[in-house]
């Protein structure tokens, strides 16, 4: 137990005086996984907000059923039943004839012109369905067109038919498109970090060869190595994170006081998640960074 | 035996003449050999050979009894630790202090740091560097730094010490100098195996000489000279 102490502490003092000494080169690389931690960041920022608008506006995707005035009590309340029986649907709100007026007038209230030429009530009571699975839309209209109320009962159903198929279509894009540039992203910095590691190592081929050459085990030179890289990784990381956390608080939250009808914000579980799995990722790809660029100067 | 080579044949990837043919060698504990020849005479080949950093297409290669052709990857730092080596350019770490460098052999192989307190003094004053302690090596002269490497070489006490080309770099005087420390540490009891084409000092030492010529033996002399290229 004693002699691992030391032999921890050994490893901790070289792994941190040459990441002194060599600070050039740790710089260069806790630089590159800021970067990289801080695209990736950015970008499943965008991505998710993104995803959140989009989801946002597939859910305000409703069906809307107009009843005939000539329908009976009985015959609504019977409909109501079956509607409400459909498994894609959601929640289903009445609005009737008084309150479809009320909601008119208000919707109009700075044209009182219109308004002025109603006489009565023309405006039908209605349902207004919003569903599971916005994209089952097309199937329930085609349930409810073929109810036997139909034709007794309901005067016209109204949904955004081709709105609707344009919507999902742009929507299904920008998700694979945040998809494909995270993936390529996270890529493209694997290579940039596993680069940077592979040359601070290589100006550093000599003392490893001093280190084979006096004996030195594999895993006693390979140590430092990944102490040094999990260290520029984590501060790599750790920065990004921080830079992140700045970028929610005060962009974002700028930006969504400009345009508060866009769900334009982080989820805290969501950012908690991130920065889990950046500061891993940082930690990761510096160990195995080190590791993988060493490995060509101990064979031995 | 210290070194026992057999039937030792080495070829290269990169070329299609052996660096080494057929190559029969003996050399007893405590003594003290040089092998000589031009350069690509496979005087370095073989030094790598004894070192492991290469494994013989054919032939047997043992040390002090054990057979190091078949020995495990693993194992191998513990087979360098029985050898001191010594090279051309010192391979000193630029970043480390005479003391450091010879005591960074010692924390390698997880001495105490008592033993490395009382051992690296000793040494380098037996190298004659009692009061260049805190020198990097870029302060030291050539010379100087040779005495490190020998240090650092010479500090863990190995049956065996290897130098390549040790006085390739030194003009002949320091040269010299370098000769009697190998020669002093060679009296304590290691085998020291020297490779060179420095025929001075060579002839002016007259112990035995190995001649290497095209990856053969052609020549085992003791107390012998340089002789003819």
């Amino acid at each position: 137990m004693y002699t691992v102490r030391i032999r921890v502490y050994y490893f901790l003092a070289e792994a941190y005086d040459s990441f002194r000494r060599n600070w050039v080169m740790s710089f260069a690389a806790v630089m590159v996984v800021f970067i990289s931690v801080l695209l990736v960041g950015s970008i499943t920022f965008l991505g998710h907000i993104v995803g959140k608008i989009t989801s946002d506006l597939e859910n305000k995707v409703e069906i809307k059923i107009f009843l005939k005035d000539s329908a009976t009590k009985e015959q609504v309340q019977s409909f109501e039943a079956k509607i409400k029986e459909l498994k894609e649907v959601k929640t289903v709100v009445y609005i009737t004839k008084d309150q479809a007026l009320v909601d008119f007038k208000e919707r109009h209230k700075n044209q009182p012109e219109l308004i002025e030429q109603i006489s009565g009530n023309p405006l039908p009571a209605s349902y207004e369905l919003s569903l599971k699975n916005p994209r089952d839309a097309n199937k329930v209209a085609g349930k409810l067109e073929n109810l036997p109320e139909r034709k007794t009962v309901v005067e016209k159903i109204n949904y955004a038919r081709e709105t609707i198929q344009k919507l999902f279509k742009v929507t299904g894009w920008i998700r694979v498109i945040f998809l494909v540039l995270i993936t390529f992203l996270c890529f493209a910095s694997l290579a940039l970090i596993s680069n940077t590691i592979r040359l601070a190592i290589y100006s550093r081929r000599k003392e490893v060869a001093v280190m084979r050459l006096v004996g030195a085990s594999n895993w006693f030179i390979r140590w430092p190595f990944l102490l040094e890289g999990i260290l520029q990784g984590l501060i790599g990381a750790i920065l990004a994170v921080l830079l992140l956390l700045a970028i929610k608080a005060f962009v974002l939250a700028q930006f969504q006081s400009s345009v508060p009808w866009l769900p334009i914000d982080i989820n805290s579980s969501f950012y908690n998640l991130l920065v889990f799995w950046l500061m891993l990722a940082g930690i990761a790809i510096g160990a195995a960074g080190s590791t993988i660029a060493l490995r060509r100067y101990l064979t031995t | 035996m210290m070194i026992e080579a057999k039937d030792v044949s080495v070829t290269y990837k990169e070329s299609p003449k052996p660096a080494l043919i057929d190559v029969n060698l003996s050399i007893d504990k405590g003594e003290f050999v040089f092998i000589v020849g031009p350069s690509g005479s496979g005087k370095s080949t073989f030094i790598r050979l004894l070192l492991r950093e290469l494994v013989p297409t054919k032939g047997q290669v043992t040390i002090a009894g054990q057979d190091i052709i078949h020995l495990r990857n693993w194992k191998v730092p513990y087979l360098r630790r029985n050898i001191g080596t010594v090279f051309q350019d010192f391979k000193l770490l630029p970043n480390k202090t005479a003391y450091e460098n010879v005591a960074y052999a010692l924390e390698v192989i997880n001495k105490s740091k008592h033993v490395i307190a009382t051992q690296v003094p000793e040494v380098l004053k037996l190298v004659g560097l009692g009061d260049k302690f805190e020198s990097y090596p870029d302060e030291l002269s050539g010379g100087e730094q040779q005495r490190v490497s020998i240090a650092r070489a010479f500090v863990n006490r190995p049956p065996l010490l290897l130098a390549d080309e040790p006085t390739g770099n030194l003009d002949p005087n320091t040269s010299m100098g370098i000769m009697s420390i190998l020669n002093r540490i060679n009296k304590t009891g290691t085998t020291v195996v020297i490779a060179t084409h420095d025929r001075e000092m060579v002839d002016s030492m007259r112990k035995r000489v190995v001649a290497l010529a095209d990856g053969k033996v052609m020549r085992d002399q003791m107390r012998g000279v340089y002789g003819e290229d």
